[in-house]
């Protein structure tokens, strides 16, 4: 069951919930996707809204991961979010204009020196 | 950098042993500092909506009222009572370290130490893990995830969803998701169905608990009401889905708990929500030193405690689900006793009349441990749920770590205890600080591969006990930094990203 | 469990055994004997840096200076040998100042880091923020030294003790030594298992060793102390080398998991009721990431996951103790307190003992690190 077109079935939200938020909806992007959220709900609630779930990659196994304890506890819904990595959307408030993308903070390569520009002699087997 | 703060009681957690502390701790004119990380009061079970968003939600939507239910409201006496009580409150605080009883918090990103005469503790409970195949894929929710998204932010997170778990909490969730609307496609309970014998223990005892038991027949009315699927001896065996849950695979079980091989059934669902159970949080009362044991219903290491809710440690106590998952009443109680007793101890309360009131929070304490413990015998089951982990199962969340890895660990050369898994192979050095994956370690002693391991041993208790940012903990403070510090190179950060989308 | 062996190492840290490893290469046998599980004391607790360039408090004895060039020498060995498997990052290290009076000292250091035989030079202003970018503006200056690094211990501890194992070592844990005794033909030791008896014996004991070494009768004035280091969240690569500052006690990098190490020597205290056990002092804590969080200001919005406590040993001089003394020549030490770069010279000096055991003698410049300097 595919996630990725925007469902036109039944909403995700509650019955009658944007009576109670009076309508205050922002505009966010997610990964260059323009959405729309209610001002002050979590950032992964207006994601799964959207239907968007899947908010990072593990490290190891990149396998993909989204909210799961809802309460800031299990660090699984972090995202980057206006370019500040780990952002914890479950219990961050949206806000309009915000830009969310996935993100993967895998192990790094054993990185290659950076050799200062003034000529001194690059890194060797070590 | 701000000065110390100073009061007689320092209560940490703002649920219902917390509050009922802080009021009967008030009545004795005790100075009371009260803090909880969340927005609102009210801790897990007395879930709270944002005001602004309540009182039109009462007025104009009938239907959505009930949100919370009769706990939110009687939540909300209890946060009213405690705001009116002259307790000094500090939300979306953070304690991070005890040391005697003296405290490190944040508060306004703020480091502040709080030196307090007693502390109480009382940081309640939370979901205990539960690894099987598929269980990290999003769309997968804790009990308490997805009653946090539905009442809290009025978002259920699919249109097929399946429940979960065992116990009445797992009923009552249930079974208000179904009058809100949502499409479940079962609710499966773990447990056998109630024994008449085991209901007629539990209305014996419910005398002081009967609201709750009502509850819970008119959960099971609501469900069948709306022909909603719900079904006793079965569980989630594993989750199916590529990036997101597609599916659910369920298996009855007899009456010894063990699967039974041809009632494997495979159900559409885009939502999960498991819960099979709550962890004591005790990662305050570890650090500051307290003796522990092994709680045997979670297989938590809970601190001990004497009848007064004391620890071992001078100057500490604690109450709540964070030192056994007993329910709001007997949370409440337990607060009651510690402030009694604080209040006795710093001369606050005169000593008879502090017998008194503690032999009456007593008494309502055994007759509500009665209930829990009736209400238990009739959701008791055999099950071993860790054994559902496969091999591939992802066992550490954070860290990607495997039961195979475990097991080829424990196997290997060399002694082999709950700290060696964290250095060989980095299980519970996330951020989740060992919560989703030490629950699962401890419950595969003696299981295969596991039988030399000495999983007895809790990890070696450290502050901070949650991740802390380090902007708020140093000395030169970062008075106009808001909400998002510094970013760090954004193109790195993209880079990563589009790597990822193009790989 | 055997009760006799060629050799008794007391002590299942990085010094004992790889003392057992090079000793079992060499054809002896030995029972390494460790108190607690392997690797949980100093080795296992650091934060993984190999300090080759002077660092702020380094004593500039000739003979500790010497070991630098053969500690970076068998520190590449080591890795060339284990592959990945030490989570060894190689991108150098900065040691960096920030106001005038630092730079003077960084440019004495560069002088005697040529003379040790390091690839050392001075950065500043644009070279410098092209090696470390997120280095905050207040820092001036930096000596960059090629050759160092950083290794993750516990990787370390864990591919030694398996190598020692498959080459036949026996590594007997939650066994503390209670007696020791010289007895005809070598040692006899009593420990919470059993008993071993051996030609020769280590004390590797490290913060221990002073104990250990009483236990036969030999003074040997090391004790342990505590000192802490924090672990960090997952985060984006922000730093390349390692860095050390030339006036303030900091070690902070970058590992490959991209987790942030700090440390630098900063105390910890122990739980004032009870156990004892080693605790967080939250003074030296906000002094230790104020420091890292000045030099890295991006580390301000990094979360701290851990902070440990882990125990090193303390002697009166600073230097190693490596040898024998007369009066027990089967018995020989080899420990390095703080001060020493432990973590970095063991490897090499545990080469040097195993070598000195097998007919061999220890290098002319050890004699400065006799145990005989003690009685």
């Amino acid at each position: 069951m595919s996630r990725t077109a925007k469902s036109t079935s039944k909403s995700l939200r509650l019955d009658g919930w944007d009576q109670v938020t009076a309508r205050s909806y922002v505009t966010f992007s997610f990964e260059g996707r323009q959405m729309r959220g209610y001002v002050g709900e979590s950032i992964a609630a207006a994601l799964i809204a959207n239907e968007v779930t899947h908010l990072r990659w593990s490290p190891r196994l990149r396998s993909p991961r989204g909210a799961y304890c809802g309460i800031g506890l299990c660090y699984e819904c972090e995202a980057t979010v206006d370019g500040f990595y780990s952002v914890r959307t479950c219990v961050t408030p949206l806000v309009e204009g915000m830009k969310v993308a996935r993100q993967w903070l895998g192990p790094q390569d054993e990185l290659e020196g950076v050799r200062p520009t003034n000529g001194a002699p690059t890194r060797g087997a070590m | 950098m701000t000065a110390p703060m100073k009061c007689d009681l320092a209560i940490i957690g703002g649920g219902p042993a917390g509050l009922a502390a802080a009021i009967e701790a008030r009545r004795s004119g005790l100075d009371v500092i009260l803090f909880d990380e969340r927005v609102d009061l009210g801790g897990q079970i007395f879930k709270q909506i944002r005001k602004e968003r309540r009182d039109p939600l009462l007025a104009q939507v009938p239907h959505l009222a009930g949100v919370g239910g009769r706990q939110a409201k009687e939540g909300r006496e209890l946060i009213e009572s405690v705001r009116a009580s002259g307790t000094r409150i500090f939300c979306e605080s953070l304690v991070w370290d005890l040391e005697g009883t003296s405290l490190r918090c944040i508060v306004d990103r703020t480091n502040v130490e709080v030196n307090a005469a007693y502390v109480l503790l009382a940081p309640g409970a939370y979901d205990r893990p539960t690894p099987i195949p598929g269980w990290t894929l999003p769309g997968v929710f804790t009990a308490g995830g997805l009653q946090t998204f539905a009442k809290t932010q009025g978002v259920i997170p699919g249109r097929h969803l399946v429940l979960a778990g065992n116990g009445p909490l797992l009923l009552a969730f249930a079974a208000e998701l179904a009058t809100w609307g949502a499409t479940i496609e079962a609710v499966v309970e773990v447990a056998a169905p109630p024994r008449a014998v085991r209901l007629a223990r539990v209305a014996r005892s419910a005398a002081a608990d009967m609201p709750l038991l009502v509850d819970g027949l008119d959960y099971i009315v609501k469900l069948r009401r709306r022909g909603v699927r719900y079904q006793y001896r079965t569980v989630v065996t594993s989750i199916i889905g590529d990036e997101h849950v597609e599916g659910v695979v369920i298996s009855r079980v007899d009456k010894f708990g063990v699967i039974i091989s041809d009632s494997t059934e495979l159900l559409e669902a885009d939502a999960v929500c498991l819960g099979y159970g709550l962890m004591p949080s005790c990662e305050l009362a570890a650090v500051a030193g307290c003796a522990l044991r092994r709680d045997p219903d979670s297989g938590a290491d809970v601190p001990v405690l004497n009848e007064y809710q004391e620890t071992d440690v001078s100057g500490i106590l604690a109450a709540g689900d964070g030192v056994g998952v007993l329910g709001a009443p007997s949370a409440m109680e337990q607060g009651r006793i510690a402030a009694i007793r604080v209040a006795e101890k710093l001369d606050r309360l005169d000593m008879n009349e502090a017998a008194r009131r503690h032999a009456v929070s007593a008494r309502r304490l055994r007759a509500h441990l009665r209930f829990q413990v009736a209400v238990r015998e009739v959701y008791r089951h055999r099950v071993n749920l860790v054994g559902l982990a496969t091999d591939e199962t992802i066992i550490c969340r954070c860290e990607d770590v495997t039961l195979a890895q475990l097991r080829c660990d424990a196997t290997s050369a060399g002694d082999s205890e709950t700290n060696t898994f964290r250095s060989h192979l980095r299980v519970a050095m996330g951020p989740c600080q060992g919560r989703n994956c030490l629950p699962t370690l401890a419950g595969l002693a003696g299981q295969p591969g596991f039988e030399f391991a000495n999983l007895d041993v809790p990890m070696t208790p450290r502050s901070p006990v949650r991740p802390v940012r380090i902007g708020d903990l140093v000395a030169s403070g970062l008075a106009d930094v808001g909400e998002f510090d510094l970013p760090i190179d954004v193109s790195t950060v993209e880079e990563i990203c589009s790597s990822e989308r193009d790989s | 469990m055997s009760n006799d062996t060629d050799v008794a190492i007391v002590g299942g840290g990085l010094a004992g055994v790889t003392v057992a490893l090079r000793l079992a290469e060499r054809g002896l046998h030995s029972v390494v004997l460790e108190k607690d599980y392997l690797n949980r004391a100093a080795s296992g607790t650091n934060a993984g840096t190999l300090h080759f360039q002077l660092r702020r408090h380094d004593l500039r004895s000739p003979g500790r200076l010497e070991l630098i060039r053969y500690a970076i020498d068998t520190w590449q060995a080591l890795r060339e040998q284990a592959g990945s498997a030490l989570g060894a990052k190689n991108c150098g290290g900065l040691m960096v100042a920030e106001n005038a009076q630092e730079v003077d000292a960084l440019d004495l250091n560069l002088f005697v880091n040529r003379s040790l035989g390091l690839t050392v030079e001075t950065v500043a202003g644009r070279a410098l923020r092209e090696v470390a970018p997120s280095l905050a503006p207040s820092v001036v200056s930096a000596i960059y030294c090629f050759e160092e690094g950083s290794v993750n211990p516990l990787a370390v501890g864990s591919y030694l003790a398996r190598r020692a194992r498959s080459a036949g070592v026996e590594i007997i844990e939650r066994c503390e030594v209670s007696a020791i005794s010289a007895v005809k033909g070598g040692f006899q030791l009593q420990h919470s298992k059993g008993y071993v008896r051996a030609g020769q014996l280590v004390n590797a004991a490290g913060a221990w060793s002073g104990h250990v070494a009483k236990l036969l009768g030999v003074p040997l004035p090391v004790h342990g102390v505590r000192q802490m280091v924090s672990v960090t969240e997952r985060c984006p690569t922000m730093l390349g080398p390692i860095l050390q500052h030339i006036a303030q006690p900091l070690t902070l990098k970058q590992t490959l998991d991209g987790t942030f190490l700090i440390g630098g020597g900063w105390p910890a205290t122990h739980l004032q009721s009870g156990s004892l056990r080693g605790r967080i002092a939250s003074d030296a804590l906000a002094g230790n990431l104020d420091v890292a969080c000045r030099l890295v200001p991006a580390l301000r919005r990094t979360r701290l996951l851990r902070s440990w406590v882990g125990t090193v040993a303390v002697a009166p001089d600073r230097l190693p103790t490596v040898g024998r003394v007369d009066e027990f020549p089967g018995y020989h030490t080899l420990t390095v307190p703080r001060g020493a770069a432990g973590y970095t010279l063991t490897p090499y000096l545990a080469e040097q003992v195993a070598l000195s055991m097998t007919g061999g003698v220890l290098p002319g410049n050890f004699q400065e690190f006799s145990p005989q300097r003690w009685l």
